[in-house]
């Protein structure tokens, strides 16, 4: 109380800066791990070494972005093992543009839109459905679709250029829309907007108990 | 892409190239505008521009519901908070304090002139003053407010993320109105943590299941109505701590200590 008011001044700035977004560092930080108790340490230790530089973090600029990048590095670094995942995710990320736009052209038209809505999903569906996304397109999904990361921001916390995150962006989209859209086909909660659908899955089993 | 495009400078295959980054708010002035132009002329491209912004849209809600902080999945469990808070504090202290940390410092530190109580700086009666006051001035966002689910609602909201049941002193209305609520902790120990308004000011209720007697309270006695209160002057805050059986409450007030002594005397436990 005497000996160290100086510093309880420091702890008392980053608590009221820091703390206020532990619900979202936990939220990520339990995607990318996968499991509460790893999420819990990943969370603690991003949050110690934060405190830890603080005095590197500049004022006035955006601190949920920097606890942020501090998070996804102490994930990268103590989470060595999926290096693996990575280098299978950069292979098709480099896709390019043009052919991005005609296979959203041919799967979006054919599907119908309704089912975009996925309303009465599971939220247990939707995280799996996160869960189930290669590292790096969950970790872009989670900053720009939940957090509001803007591109800019995202690049920066990934040391990634803008153009990377746009093109994960749009895969990690991509795939969870198509796992979402596998979700409610499951669960049969496309049926009330299916009507269409009905009639063509109707003519293929005729077509089928035809022959 | 259209058939019969008027002179906009931004044509269907650019637009349909950058459709997310639009939607995304990415776009610079000019750009927006571009995209705009050409939006209002061809309905094609409107058309698909609304359908990805409500499949975004949808997208955007069920991740919220799912891992937002309304989810389980998108909350900071009470634990982890509280163990941070611990951390964090080892962290601050100086190396020979977390060395001799196993060992109690000693407890003769609290010494009493007259009416006048110099506090020790330890143990649990520091936390249930001091931290209390610092959180309660930091005045961090409430998790829950009366105005999202009525006054009665908050000991109901509770449930279940605390290990103990934490009853609210019913405070009369026009002393103290609910504003709302979030959890907290004093040293590594979960708390419920009250906000009220008062006629002049707010105060902040602490609770905080202690069987085990680890916060000793410090202060001056006082004993108001059936209850015995300690009362601290901190940080220009008006303190009052009292015990119901094992679970100990902390109130950070702006008020007086006669308005704090009758605020306490005209409430009831619930």
């Amino acid at each position: 109380m005497f000996d160290d008011s100086k510093s309880d001044l420091t702890r008392d700035e980053f608590e009221g800066l820091a703390m206020r977004h532990l619900d979202a560092l936990y939220a990520a930080g339990l995607r990318l791990t996968k499991n509460e108790r790893d999420a819990e340490d990943l969370v603690q230790d991003a949050l110690l070494r934060a405190y830890r530089f603080f005095d590197r973090f500049e004022r006035g600029t955006n601190i949920k972005a920097w606890l942020f990048k501090i998070l996804t590095n102490t994930f990268i670094n103590r989470y060595r093992r999926s290096v693996k995942e990575r280098s299978i995710v950069d292979g098709p990320e480099q896709e390019t543009v043009q052919a991005q736009v005609v296979s959203r052209q041919a799967s979006d038209q054919a599907a119908d839109p309704e089912r975009w809505f996925f309303d009465r999903l599971l939220s247990d569906d939707v995280l799996r459905a996160v869960d189930a996304l290669p590292i790096d397109f969950r970790m872009v999904v989670i900053l720009a679709d939940l957090q509001d990361f803007s591109y800019r921001e995202i690049a920066d916390i990934l040391d990634v250029p803008v153009g990377t995150v746009m093109s994960r962006l749009y895969r990690g989209r991509r795939l969870l829309q198509k796992a979402l859209a596998q979700y409610a086909i499951d669960s049969g909660f496309s049926d009330a907007s299916a009507s269409v659908e009905d009639l063509a899955e109707h003519r293929r089993r005729r077509a089928k108990s035809a022959t | 892409m259209s058939l019969d495009p008027l002179p906009a400078p931004m044509d269907c295959a650019e637009l349909e190239r950058s459709v997310e980054a639009f939607l995304d708010g990415e776009f610079e002035a000019r750009e927006q505008a571009e995209a705009e132009a050409h939006l209002a002329c061809c309905p094609r491209c409107r058309a698909m521009a609304d359908a990805e912004a409500a499949r975004l849209d949808a997208l955007k809600a069920r991740l919220r519901e799912a891992m937002g902080p309304s989810a389980a999945a998108g909350r900071c469990p009470a634990a982890l908070r509280a163990r941070l808070g611990t951390a964090l504090a080892r962290e601050r202290r100086p190396l020979w304090r977390r060395i001799v940390s196993p060992v109690p410092l000693a407890t003769a530190a609290a010494c009493a002139a007259g009416a006048l109580v110099v506090l020790a700086s330890h143990g649990g009666g520091d936390a249930l003053v001091e931290e209390a006051v610092k959180k309660h001035h930091r005045g961090l966002p409430l998790e829950v407010t009366t105005a999202s689910m009525g006054p009665d609602a908050i000991p109901g909201w509770f449930a279940g993320k605390l290990d103990f049941k934490p009853t609210p002193p019913s405070f009369k209305e026009k002393e103290a109105r609910v504003i709302g609520a979030r959890l907290s902790h004093l040293r590594e120990y979960p708390a419920a943590y009250i906000r009220y308004d008062l006629p002049r000011g707010q105060a902040g209720l602490f609770i905080v299941d202690d069987p085990e007697r680890r916060f000793e309270a410090t202060g001056r006695e006082v004993q108001v109505g059936p209850r015995t209160l300690r009362v601290v002057n901190a940080r220009g805050y008006n303190v009052a701590v009292w015990r119901q059986d094992e679970i100990v409450y902390s109130l950070v007030s702006d008020l007086g200590e006669d308005d704090l002594f009758q605020l306490v005397r005209d409430a009831q436990q619930r």
